[in-house]
């Protein structure tokens, strides 16, 4: 019999995804409320969990142990509400309660790192199944930790497995809320006062700060951990991996480069440390360090499951990688490799098909030709998912007329689709075909994708020429919530029809806002219009106040293949604003390689574009 | 282009000290200088002097295929003499050698080169014999020091291929000169041998010398497409043909050439070697990789394709090493560079890299020192202590420098250059006052007068203004006068005094800017900040828009890097200057720090 035990707070938003999860493994859910005022306690009744209330006093570990109190089954599984188990390693887990030399099981949680849940995985092993009435129970105010009140407690019973949970907690939405965070540090200093040299609260106070993306005050944490640390400690590996990457967030490359081997001394068989390492000398641009890198942790294969963090860091993910390395130094054999290798070792890790594509189409392979190659890495397709990964695919290759092919036959299987139409709308308005975008975009109906699609109506009409309609259509955006948009595409039809127009905004702070719509607008306009619209609209740069649009604008000529104009605006950005980047002085490198033949006829080509903007 | 004719030797003979009673004249080659410390090879001449009209002759070379250089590691001089007897081909030996003008008419430097045309202009000489100013009977070769081994053969007249047989070119003016295609017609202009795809390629390497690439690459290209790849000169006309492709920077042409001419010659490494470096140029680094490694795996060409020498063996592994040091990968770099002095000790650009390398590994200095004289092989003379104090000077390692430069001075007493130069080590150790006992020693001759105007820059940074104005006043009679401009300026801005503009027209500031940034590198090391931040006033005083970029390097070079990164941005600004090392520096920079911490750096 298994219970499930958990503590929560105000989690209305994701708790059902938690029990859903579960609910057809677990036996009974004890669920432990401390102080919701949302409709927590109802979502958690509604699955028929049994609920207890328990006055917070500052200790997780403490209202854990509460939980564990009222469990009756002879296994407890240990969730937060933003956990989510892995469908698959369902039968695998079910499985685990029958060893019985165990009893408590150490399993892995992928966290996400970036804005939406996806390849950017971050593992780390936490304490999920505790055998039942065996005396275990945790330690430690915000981190808890398993022990065991019997002193006879034998380590040799704690067992970690590759049984998954999907931790949502570090998306950046959540991460918003730093009123917890500040809570925990309160707490874990409240901790300190009394042990100031306890190396892991020390530790967790660091990872709090590095939630805050407050790296200086994480390292310092992190530091004061490190000279009172000892390498079998399990967050061990943990606190470098934690070290290397405030570092990195840094600029410390050499500290972090010191670190990173430290570790590697300690914990031999850490591939992850090795993987930033690899990470670290490509960013550097030491290539032939970082080549050697990847491969040695290719070598060195999947880490012990306490030290992985990196999902696929010893396969998947190296392999990747080095398609990415041989990518960039042309060398696209290599890199064609890797990422067929990539994708055998992980079949769910499709981003190396971009890759593959562009190397095919570097190498003067037909479009037929890379489209059958592309297909055949799926073996069967059952639903529509590869279709519009082959979409994406060829979008990227700025390809929208094959992008157009997959997406009717992904709209086959999945007909009225609000993301199939919009994307169709998209291919069709880079293909200029804009009288059948608009079809497109008037039939998604309201949702997901409705607001942005009736702009894009007002865009077609516009590069259509018909100004007086697209105001119209704008107007009546008017009751949406998204103001900026609005503002920014009402302003381009102002240019357009060569009226005199106001400020977009004038506030420094704020129009970072605006530069991301109106460069999504002027790349659309770069494919879909012609140059004299695209000219006029470059007016929208001098309407906001911002030092970073001529660098953007270096960049967008750049990605479309404009290497003179790119190093014109490049020059342009840094004499009037000072402004350039990494990114920025690496394209300026490439264009210095590019043969001088490329950069002259591209001026004759494009002509047309010089001398558009007057910023300043 | 002037029309070139072409007159082959009417005779050509060497002759051998080793066997002086033997006549060679059957021989194919002719033989040039000392061979194995014994047999003595000189090498003569006569051509026929027609009769032209006179005034039409714009220039003569001689002109001579190198097809063996046997100490390819050294330089060697050779001269040339007018003959003052006439010799018999069939019958002229050693010890009949006819006699000559003692005073040599021409001196020609030979080092490494193989399997290409050496010209030796000889125009003076040829007018005198056409306007009878002396009898033709001639002229000889011979190596300018007899006494050290310097073999160096050429095809003779006797060669089959008669391509790479000696010729004179006499340029005629425009007055003569006819059409271009003119020049191919058969028989007309001396051109009276081979099929037509070998003298496309002549009429290509007359181009190429004239430094007319694109009407190089007509003819080249012509050459190529009629040519037999079993002919003597394919190799070569392949090379060249690359190698004016790329120099018009139409390099994709060239990489398919040089797929071609590994199809025709399998073992030409040569062409992989040259292909290899154009990836590293594109930032194609492991392809470049897999192309040197695949030189050596096919090791040195056959001889008739030996153009770059060690293309196939030490060169590969030097250019190997100076990739992975660029990379920052010292321990490929130490690897290729020490493979590549075994192959060959002597090499100097390893030489000069392998002390970088094993400064960025942290070795010892001691031990640093001690590897680069095992080079050497215990022959620890005068040229190779310089040449090892050289080496250091480059690594900025001025106190070991200094060492050597000491140990030089005992087996050389009062030479310029050594006096000279442990100078310059002391005035960057600040040694001012050793630096100048240096300087003065100088007798005068070659660095002489640099000499002086150092001396009073060691015043300057000691602080004697006025002994240093002294000096300087005292500099009038010699002929640099832009260097005493600048140093006199500089030490009026030390001075607080207000000063003149240097130069004020564009054109000409790039005379002054190299003397100005040679004074403000030696200034940045060897004087106090203070110091250095008032002679930056200099750049203000020319009109240069250079300036900044040149600035930003030399802050770089020294590993000021948030200053260089200041000074690019500024170049940028101000003067709209950038340029490919540059940008490489900026990407550099920024790839060690993120930018917040490069703002950080001390300033100097």
């Amino acid at each position: 019999m298994l219970s499930l035990c958990m503590i929560v707070k105000n989690e209305e938003k994701t708790l059902a995804r938690c029990l859903e999860s579960v609910n057809d493994i677990v036996d009974e859910m004890i669920i432990v409320d401390t102080g919701s005022t949302d409709s927590t306690v109802a979502v958690a009744r509604s699955y028929g969990a049994k609920v207890l209330f328990y006055k917070w006093d500052d200790s997780f570990s403490a209202a854990r142990n509460y939980s564990l109190k009222h469990a009756t089954g002879d296994w407890i599984l240990i969730m937060d509400a933003d956990d989510e188990l892995e469908q698959s390693d369902k039968p695998k887990l079910l499985e685990l309660m029958t060893n019985k030399n165990v009893d408590v099981y150490l399993l892995q949680t992928l966290n996400y790192v970036g804005n939406k849940p996806g390849l950017d995985v971050v593992c780390n092993l936490n304490v999920r199944l505790i055998r039942n009435c065996r005396g275990y129970r945790f330690e430690g105010e915000i981190h808890e930790q398993i022990t065991n009140e019997n002193p006879d407690f034998s380590k040799g019973r704690i067992r970690s497995e590759r049984v998954k949970f999907h931790h949502h907690g570090y998306l950046h939405q959540n991460v918003i809320e730093k009123n917890k965070r500040s809570r925990n540090i309160r707490i874990l200093q409240k901790v300190l006062e009394d042990n100031p040299d306890d190396a892991f609260t020390l530790f967790n106070v660091g990872n709090e700060f590095t939630a805050l993306d407050n790296h200086i005050k994480a390292l310092e944490y992190y530091g004061r951990a490190y000279s009172n640390f000892h390498p079998d400690t399990g967050y061990g590996p943990r606190l470098f991996f934690r070290m290397a990457l405030s570092m990195n967030a840094l600029g410390l490359y050499e500290e972090e480069l010191k670190i990173i081997n430290e570790g590697l001394e300690y914990y031999p068989d850490f591939t992850d440390l090795e993987y930033l390492k690899a990470s670290l000398f490509h960013h550097q641009d030491k290539f032939t360090l970082a080549i050697r890198a990847y491969k040695k942790c290719l070598s060195m294969g999947e880490p012990p499951l306490y030290q992985s963090f990196i999902l696929g860091a010893g396969n998947f993910r190296a392999h990747h990688a080095l398609s990415e390395i041989y990518f960039e130094l042309g060398d696209y054999n290599a890199s064609y490799n890797h990422c067929v290798e990539a994708i055998r070792m992980n079949p769910d890790f499709t981003l190396p098909l971009n890759r593959i594509a562009q190397v095919l189409d570097k190498k003067g392979v037909k479009m037929d030709v890379i489209k059958s190659k592309l297909e055949n890495f799926f073996e069967a397709i059952p639903d529509r998912t590869p279709f519009i990964t082959l979409e994406r695919v060829f979008s990227g290759l700025k390809r929208h007329d094959i992008a157009l092919e997959y997406l009717l036959r992904a709209e086959k299987t999945d007909r009225d689709s609000a993301d199939i139409l919009y994307r169709k709308g998209m291919c069709l308005l880079y293909l200029k075909e804009f009288d059948r975008a608009v079809e497109c975009f008037d039939s998604v109906k309201p949702g997901e994708f409705y607001e942005m699609a009736r702009f894009r109506i007002a865009l077609c009409e516009a590069l259509k020429g018909n100004m007086y309609k697209a105001s119209q259509l704008l107007e009546k955006t008017n009751e949406y919530k998204d103001d900026d948009t609005r503002t920014v595409y009402k302003t381009f039809v102002e240019i357009l029809e060569g009226k005199k127009c106001e400020p977009i905004n004038s506030n420094r702070e704020e129009s970072g806002r605006f530069v991301n719509i109106i460069f999504d607008l002027l790349s659309i306009v770069l494919t879909a219009g012609p140059p004299e619209t695209f000219e006029k609209s470059l007016q929208l740069l001098n309407l906001i106040e911002n030092d970073e649009v001529l660098l953007r604008l270096a960049k967008l000529y750049y990605s479309n293949g404009y290497y003179s104009l790119a190093y014109q605006e490049f020059m342009r950005s840094i004499k009037m604003f000072g402004k350039i980047d990494r990114e920025g002085i690496k394209m300026l490198n490439k264009i210095f390689i590019l043969p001088r033949r490329i950069m002259v006829s591209e001026v004759k080509d494009n002509g047309a574009n010089n001398n558009s903007t007057s910023c300043g | 282009m002037a029309q070139t004719i072409i007159q082959l030797p009417a005779a050509n003979c060497s002759i051998n000290s080793d066997m002086p009673d033997r006549n060679f004249s059957d021989y194919y080659a002719l033989f040039l200088g000392r061979f194995q410390g014994q047999a003595v090879y000189r090498s003569l001449f006569l051509f026929e002097v027609p009769i032209l009209p006179s005034g039409n002759i714009a220039k003569v070379e001689l002109v001579l295929y190198i097809m063996r250089n046997d100490s390819s590691d050294c330089p060697k001089k050779f001269s040339i003499h007018r003959l003052t007897e006439s010799f018999e081909q069939k019958t002229v030996s050693y010890d009949n050698q006819p006699i000559f003008d003692e005073r040599p008419y021409a001196i020609l430097t030979i080092r490494d080169e193989i399997n290409t045309f050496i010209r030796i202009d000889i125009t003076k000489l040829y007018n005198g014999w056409r306007q009878g100013q002396f009898p033709n009977c001639g002229v000889m070769l011979k190596s300018s020091d007899e006494s050290r081994d310097s073999l160096v053969a050429f095809y003779s007249k006797e060669f089959e291929n008669m391509i790479f047989a000696p010729r004179l070119e006499v340029k005629l003016r425009k007055s003569l000169a006819i059409e271009d295609e003119t020049r191919t017609s058969n028989g007309s202009n001396g051109y009276s041998i081979g099929n037509p795809s070998e003298i496309y390629f002549f009429m290509g390497n007359e181009y190429f010398t004239d430094d007319d690439l694109n009407k190089a690459l007509k003819y080249y290209k012509k050459a190529y497409e009629c040519f037999d790849p079993g002919a003597q000169y394919g190799p070569k006309l392949v090379l060249m043909l690359v190698k004016v492709l790329n120099e018009l920077d139409l390099v994709e042409e060239g990489l398919e050439v040089i797929s071609c001419g590994l199809e025709f010659y399998p073992e030409f490494t040569d062409l992989e070697y040259i292909r290899s470096e154009l990836l590293l140029s594109q930032g194609k680094i492991s392809l470049a990789v897999k192309g040197f490694e695949k030189c050596l795996a096919m090791g040195d060409p056959p001889s008739n394709q030996r153009f770059i020498p060690g293309s196939g063996s030490y060169r590969a592994h030097y250019a190997l090493s100076e990739l992975y040091f660029e990379l920052e990968d010292y321990d490929r770099a130490y690897r290729y560079c020490m493979e590549a002095l075994r192959l060959k000790p002597d090499f100097t650009e390893a030489l000069y890299k392998i002390v970088p390398i094993l400064l960025e590994m942290h070795n010892g200095i001691g031990y640093i020192k001690s590897s680069v004289e095992s080079f050497f092989r215990g022959s620890i003379n005068r040229s190779s202590l310089m040449t090892i104090a050289d080496i250091f000077i480059m690594s900025r390692k001025y106190d070991i420098a200094l060492d050597y430069f000491v140990l030089a001075e005992k087996t050389d007493r009062d030479s310029a250059d050594i006096l000279y130069r442990k100078g310059m080590c002391l005035l960057y150790l600040k040694e001012f006052d050793r630096a100048v006992e240096c300087f003065d020693s100088v007798k005068p001759g070659e660095f002489y007068e640099m000499a002086r105007f150092r001396i009073a820059l060691c015043e300057a940074l000691k602080g004697n203004m006025y002994k240093a104005s002294q000096l300087l006043e005292k500099t009038n009679e010699y002929k640099d006068d832009d260097t005493r401009t600048v140093y006199k300026t500089f030490v009026e801005i030390l001075e607080g005094k207000k000063c003149e503009p240097i130069n004020s027209n564009r054109e000409e500031s790039g005379r002054f800017v190299n003397i100005i940034f040679d004074l403000l590198s030696i200034v940045l090391t060897a004087g106090p900040p203070e110091t250095f931040e008032k002679s930056l006033q200099l750049l203000n005083l020319i009109e240069n828009d250079e300036v900044l970029l040149r600035l930003a390097k030399l802050y770089y070079s020294n590993g000021y890097y948030s200053l260089a990164y200041q000074e690019f941005m500024r170049s940028i600004k101000m003067f709209g200057k950038i340029d490919r090392e540059g940008i490489k520096m900026l990407n550099r920079i920024v790839s060690k720090s993120s930018p917040k911490h490069i703002t950080k750096e001390i300033c100097p």
